[in-house]
């Protein structure tokens, strides 16, 4: 594509500005048009933990899923594994925002004979495919993390990394700004259009015109694409945490059982997330309603206290909830053109992984919207897999 | 329920003298109380306090109870609850407010258990609905962004409200009122907490959630050195500098300024927004401003909309004209 063009990519959370970080590193600015604020949804909300690809493999498929249905995105799961310690370094350089990148192993501990067998047999399985995944005894986690409910059984260790969330997407936008990146504040209410190519995106008050159009509306995809005939379905789930304040810092591990998240931040602070019996238990269709509940905080709170007692200490300072967009069945994310288009394209679906994801994302979505085309195949991920 | 009776307000009381938040809670008290065809009285508990009875009435009680004791020289939460619960368990009101003060924000919850009712905190407008003749406790839910009107069917029906949400009546020291003492009857052996000293917290300046002007940047203000331009024009206009996330993020102010859902909360006569958009979590934390004036390039800016006043335009520019005009003004 020419220099000149104007991408207009509509939604300002992590995965739009990763897009526009990306497309600015090749030179191409990009205008966001985000109706509140940077990060304002589940993007500045996120746990922000970066797993081991392992984990998704041991935790998700299987049980949510069917076996080997992640594999055409496990390769995103390992280029945020891979990109973000460089990342963190180039977006204080560029987005001036330290984004509080650090390691942080995870455990996810067991309290159940059967549980423990089964994660056993797969884990030497996993560990011969070249995964770096340990079992660690009672006495080892016990040694690690030595207020954790002495009923642990073992636990599964997988490397790990975090970020702040906000600082993150906050870092990125201001780094694709320093190329000639802008954000537009402005609510999108449909499109104008000569045949198949969108011509302008029609906001509330007035329109931006547009010879490229990207889709990064999280929650709101669905309502994104009807306006141009092709709706996706997206399944909403809300998300919650609490952040605590404790007295003093916990050990640097995500602590996890089927029920909680114990992430400690790079600040002191502690997140607590739940987990649910691998993730999708605890779905809720909720109409983008994305008020905390008092129960979630009760259950969260109780589920925490009862793997790591000394959280009894804590001090709540904040609960947030956000909406994730899922695919109906299954985990896979959904990018690429909108079939029908000649200049749209969608990056929909990034589930509870957009942190994770994003490098990859930003990645692929720059290099179809400048170069046509991706270094891998990207098809099994394509939005024409629908019609 | 007969036996509940009349609308009761908290008095509060700092460094010997009626809070701005209690001539408020009468001017809403009153309202009320005229409303339902009953009495408004005023609890005044603390020490050496019996000279603001008059006061009070003449902000609008028909009767104060007052309870003076030295044992309530300094605000604690034993002894308080202890005479709060005594006060409210002889006069019966069918309604009691308080400000939602960290004074406020202590007591209402605790009394509501006590007495076995409910407390509808933070609070911006209360009425009497005309035909049930209960309480109609108007709250800010989902931060900020909507309202919700809560009633509540136990009594006595406990609210604090918001400061500033209510306006006080006019001072008239010719009005008349009855003054009541009731006797503490603490035992100091009950209190479980000593004051021992004051330490004044050390803040340069005005405190933001004080501040009755307040300038607050945002993402495009772009440095540290821009927010020293603000910092010029908040001095002069003797108010407090705030920020949005992002600025704070950016490092270019400390935490403590930020202003919003995951920040502080603040409710100034003027807030002067510069270069920050007012996203909804930013906008929960200063939508309570009597007064916004907005100083932004993009015109569609959400912050545009929500002000009373709007400079569109570079604040670099605009900032050193506005700055030398108020500088004029206040030297004439």
């Amino acid at each position: 594509m020419s220099p000149k063009k104007e991408v207009v990519i509509i939604g300002g959370g992590v995965c739009g500005c990763s897009i526009a970080y990306h497309l600015a590193k090749q030179g191409v600015p990009s205008q966001i048009i985000e109706r509140d604020a940077i990060a304002s949804q589940a993007s500045g909300k996120a746990w922000a933990v970066i797993s081991a690809p392992a984990r998704i493999l041991l935790f998700f498929e299987d049980t949510v899923v069917p076996r080997g249905s992640m594999q055409p995105c496990l390769s995103f799961f390992e280029e945020g594994f891979h990109r973000f310690p460089q990342l963190a370094l180039e977006l204080k350089e560029e987005g001036g925002v330290d984004i509080e990148h650090g390691e942080l192993p995870c455990l996810s501990v067991i309290f159940q004979e059967s549980e423990e067998r089964y994660l056993k047999e797969r884990l030497s399985q996993l560990a011969n495919e070249g995964f770096e995944v340990s079992w660690l005894e009672a006495d080892e986690v016990k040694a690690r993390i030595p207020d954790i409910n002495p009923g642990v059984r073992g636990a599964v260790f997988f490397p790990g990394q975090q970020v702040e969330p906000y600082k993150y997407v906050l870092s990125l936008f201001q780094a694709a700004e320093a190329r000639g990146a802008s954000i537009k504040q402005g609510e999108v209410v449909g499109f104008r259009y000569q045949g198949s190519k969108v011509t302008a995106v029609t906001l509330a008050k007035g329109e931006v015109e547009a010879d490229v159009v990207v889709l990064a509306m999280g929650p709101w995809s669905g309502q994104g694409t009807s306006w141009l005939g092709k709706e996706i379905p997206v399944i909403v789930r809300r998300e919650q945490c609490l952040k605590v304040e404790v007295p003093q810092r916990l050990p640097p591990y995500r602590l996890l059982n089927n029920q909680v998240a114990i992430i400690p931040k790079v600040n002191g602070t502690v997140v607590l997330g739940r987990t649910g019996a691998h993730d999708v238990v605890h779905e809720e269709v909720v109409n983008f309603d994305d008020r905390p509940t008092e129960e979630a905080k009760t259950s969260i709170m109780s589920a925490a206290v009862d793997l790591f007692p000394k959280l009894e200490e804590a001090k709540l300072v904040e609960h947030r909830a956000g909406l994730e967009a899922w695919q109906p069945n299954g985990g896979l994310p959904m990018l690429g053109c909108l079939p029908g288009w000649d200049n749209v394209y969608l990056a929909a679906w990034l589930a509870t992984w957009g942190i994770q994801w994003s490098p990859a994302v930003g990645r692929v979505m720059a290099d179809l919207i400048v170069k046509g085309h991706t270094e891998e195949s990207i098809e099994p991920l394509s939005p024409a897999r629908l019609w | 329920m007969a036996e509940y009776k009349g609308v009761m307000i908290y008095a509060e009381v700092a460094e010997g003298k009626l809070m701005a938040i209690s001539t408020e809670l009468l001017g809403c008290g009153r309202k009320l109380a005229d409303d339902l065809g009953e009495e408004l009285c005023a609890a005044l508990a603390g020490s050496d306090v019996s000279s603001l009875a008059q006061e009070v009435i003449a902000f609008g009680a028909d009767k104060v109870y007052v309870v003076d004791d030295p044992l309530l020289k300094d605000y604690q939460t034993d002894p308080y609850i202890s005479v709060m619960e005594k006060v409210v368990k002889q006069v019966m009101p069918q309604i009691l407010i308080l400000g939602q003060t960290s004074i406020g924000r202590d007591l209402a919850p605790r009394l509501a258990f006590k007495l076995d009712t409910a407390a509808a905190m933070d609070c911006l407008e209360l009425a009497i609905d005309p035909d049930s003749k209960l309480m109609l406790q108007t709250k800010p839910v989902y931060g900020g962004n909507a309202q919700a009107i809560f009633t509540c069917e136990s009594y006595p029906q406990i609210a604090t409200v918001r400061a500033k949400a209510m306006s006080p009546l006019e001072r008239d020291d010719s009005r008349q009122g009855e003054v009541i003492k009731i006797e503490a009857g603490l035992d100091p052996s009950a209190i479980r907490t000593k004051v021992l000293e004051k330490v004044p917290e050390e803040i340069e300046g005005i405190k933001l959630e004080d501040a009755e002007v307040v300038v607050s940047g945002g993402r495009g203000i772009g440095s540290a050195e821009g927010f020293k331009q603000l910092e010029g024009l908040a001095k002069m206009l003797k108010g407090a500098i705030g920020a949005s996330r992002p600025a704070c993020d950016n490092g270019w102010v400390p935490d403590l300024l930020q202003v919003g859902l995951t920040g502080k909360v603040v409710t100034p006569d003027l807030y002067i927004a510069v270069a920050l958009s007012g996203a909804s979590q930013h906008m929960s934390g200063c939508s309570g401003s009597k007064n916004i004036i907005a100083i932004n390039k993009d015109p569609e800016a959400n912050i545009i909309k929500q002000a009373r006043f709007a400079v569109i335009g570079d604040w670099k520019k605009v900032i050193p004209t506005f700055t030398s005009k108020v500088k004029e003004l206040l030297a004439g």
